[in-house]
């Protein structure tokens, strides 16, 4: 398989290749660009992520966590407290609460970089410094002997500029 | 064309990030200058006991709670600017969020100093933290001190991640902008691998939008949690349910002065007029009215129910904190400068004008650090006994720790937009994109 790669200076344009291709192919092309819209993300062949369910899960057992480190931490607290229950389920709502927050917010930060696949590696081979800037990019995974009409393709959507990875 | 509007942005924001100028590198002497003379008044304290504060019975809170009260209070605006007007659709925050999420960062830092300071016995800060250990005792999760401890910690968190999600992609545009050398370096790391591509983008979308989801109750919870330190306990002046709609509303008034305090003189300083415009200082001075006016509510509503309930002593007492009290002057103050100057805001001349807008922020930000004080201080000087009555000054070891507070809060913040783009690139080019379409 070969990639090809378009930089377009001009927004309309990228939207235009982006559309030919989801018309024309569907799937096996992605795009670069130095802002997110939801109108792009409506053109990509992929739109699912699991951000959100990772993120009610951590927000769950943060929830869960919170609220035993309370019951339990008072359950063998050695301490005779006088008259009142060991226990007490109301004020214990508020470090409940904050645990909730507070692993719901990591889990979705977490998974959202795992997603996302950032992390402490170095720019992938080919990275064309323009996407994070002014220029957007369209980018095809093709047979070699596509090469010459996906090239094509980008040139008439109005790509400023076509090259093979 | 769009491509050139997306150039002038990444040009006009990161050209701020040269070297800084000499009058710039004098404030920040200067701030570091305050925080020596509060370290130092720190270690005097330090070795020499609590002794050396003001502190004495029967006030044993004062300044260094209400600085902690006060700086969690200025970080909320940084949330409600970022996440709450994100959720609304607020366009107008664009531009202002990222210097605002950098406020709210360094100010939960800052006021974070204080309960340790505060605590004397510094050592054994760690007791309060939920883990086995030989002496056999927890922290009591009932105790709204302890929810204090996690709804701070967990609001410093959550805003941390949530700003450097943000930030992730506008770190990408300064790193391939940059010269090779040690900036070039910091920025390739804290980029972590960012390229742009959709894919990176799709996710990135989703997390922000959770996270924004999940910072918002915070900003509502951290400062009523704050604010039930007080309410929770039989003092007068602090057992009373408005406290917590009373706090947020108070946090983030002092938290959109502060923002405005900041970037007047910043958007001069890093030649960043066209970037902050005087149209976003205008929108946070019509939202200074609306807290303003839920400030003056709270005021009243205290008032009057401390005569409806027919309580003796709450009737008493608000008599005693409105005219008798030795801090009658900054009460009237507090009124003056949190409800009365941010209704000018009113006029259009008022809340366009760079000058007023800098000062009446200024008066609110003191206005609301005597509020603090009149609370804390205030109530514990003039208990239920007369026997209990006593009297707060601030000694010399709080007045430059509060110092030290300032000069800390404003190097971080100086060090930061130095450092990394003051303003949100990638939102600043979302909209120049969509005015585009909207042109189209």
């Amino acid at each position: 398989m070969t990639r090809i790669r378009g930089v377009f200076d001009d927004w309309d344009a990228f939207k235009d290749a982006l559309r030919t291709l989801k018309q024309a192919r569907g799937s096996g092309y992605t795009a670069y660009g130095p802002v997110n819209l939801n109108e792009v993300q409506d053109l990509m062949p992929e739109k699912s992520s699991y951000v959100r369910g990772w993120s009610t899960l951590g927000a769950a057992s943060g929830l869960a966590t919170f609220f035993l480190m309370c019951v339990l931490t008072s359950m063998i607290f050695d301490l005779v407290v006088g008259g009142k229950p060991p226990v007490s389920r109301v004020p214990y709502v508020i470090p409940t609460y904050e645990g909730t927050i507070l692993f719901g917010a990591i889990f979705a930060f977490v998974a959202g970089l795992i997603y996302a696949w950032v992390g402490l590696r170095p720019l992938p081979a080919g990275y064309d410094a323009r996407f994070s800037g002014d220029a957007f990019g369209v980018e095809i995974t093709c047979d070699p002997a596509e090469r010459e009409a996906m090239s094509g393709l980008l040139r008439d959507s109005g790509a400023v500029e076509v090259y093979e990875l | 064309m769009a491509n050139v509007e997306l150039k002038r942005i990444d040009e006009e924001v990161l050209q701020s990030l040269g070297r800084p100028s000499p009058r710039y590198a004098a404030v920040m002497a200067l701030c570091a200058l305050l925080m020596a003379a509060g370290l130092t008044a720190y270690m005097f304290q330090y070795y020499l006991g609590m002794g050396v504060t003001g502190l004495s019975v029967p006030v044993g809170w004062a300044t260094y709670i209400t600085n902690f009260v006060w700086w969690i209070g200025i970080a909320h605006a940084g949330t409600l600017i970022s996440a709450i007007l994100f959720l609304f659709r607020a366009k107008w925050r664009n531009r202002i969020n990222r210097a605002a999420e950098a406020m709210t960062i360094f100010a939960i830092m800052t006021a974070g100093l204080f309960p340790l300071v505060h605590l004397g016995r510094v050592w054994v800060f760690f007791w309060i933290l939920p883990y086995p250990n030989w002496r056999h005792t927890w922290p009591n999760f009932k105790s709204p001190l302890v929810w204090d401890v996690i709804a701070v910690t967990t609001y410093l968190t959550v805003s941390t991640l949530f700003f450097y999600l943000g930030l992730l992609p506008d770190i990408a545009a300064a790193r391939d902008r940059t010269e090779p050398g040690v900036r070039k370096r910091l920025y390739t790391f804290a980029a972590l691998g960012w390229t742009g591509k959709y894919d990176e983008w799709r996710h990135y979308a989703r997390t922000y939008l959770a996270l924004a989801a999940l910072v918002t109750p915070l900003v509502i919870s951290v400062h009523s949690v704050v604010s039930w330190d007080f309410a929770m306990a039989l003092v007068k002046g602090w057992h009373t349910t408005i406290f917590a709609p009373y706090f947020v509303a108070g946090a983030i008034h002092s938290g959109l002065a502060t923002v405005i305090i900041l970037l007047i003189p910043l958007r001069k300083a890093l030649r960043l007029e066209r970037v902050f415009t005087l149209y976003y200082f205008e929108q946070m001075a019509l939202l200074m009215i609306l807290t303003g006016s839920i400030i003056a509510y709270s005021y009243g509503v205290e008032a009057f129910m401390s005569w409806y309930s027919a309580d003796v002593f709450e009737r008493q007492f608000s008599a005693f904190r409105a005219f008798h009290s030795p801090y009658t002057p900054w009460f009237w103050f507090m009124v003056v400068g949190n409800c009365v100057v941010p209704l000018t805001f009113f006029w259009k001349n008022a809340r366009t004008n760079w000058a007023w807008l800098l000062i009446a922020s200024i008066i609110v930000d003191a206005a609301m650090w005597f509020e603090r004080l009149v609370i804390i201080a205030g109530s514990l000087i003039h208990d239920y006994l007369p026997s209990e009555w006593g009297w707060y000054v601030p000694r010399l070891p709080e007045v430059l720790m509060t110092c030290f507070a300032l000069g800390f809060f404003t190097f971080a913040f100086l060090t930061f937009v130095k450092l990394f783009p003051s303003a949100a690139l990638s939102e600043m080019k979302h909209d120049a994109l969509e005015r585009e379409e909207e042109r189209i």
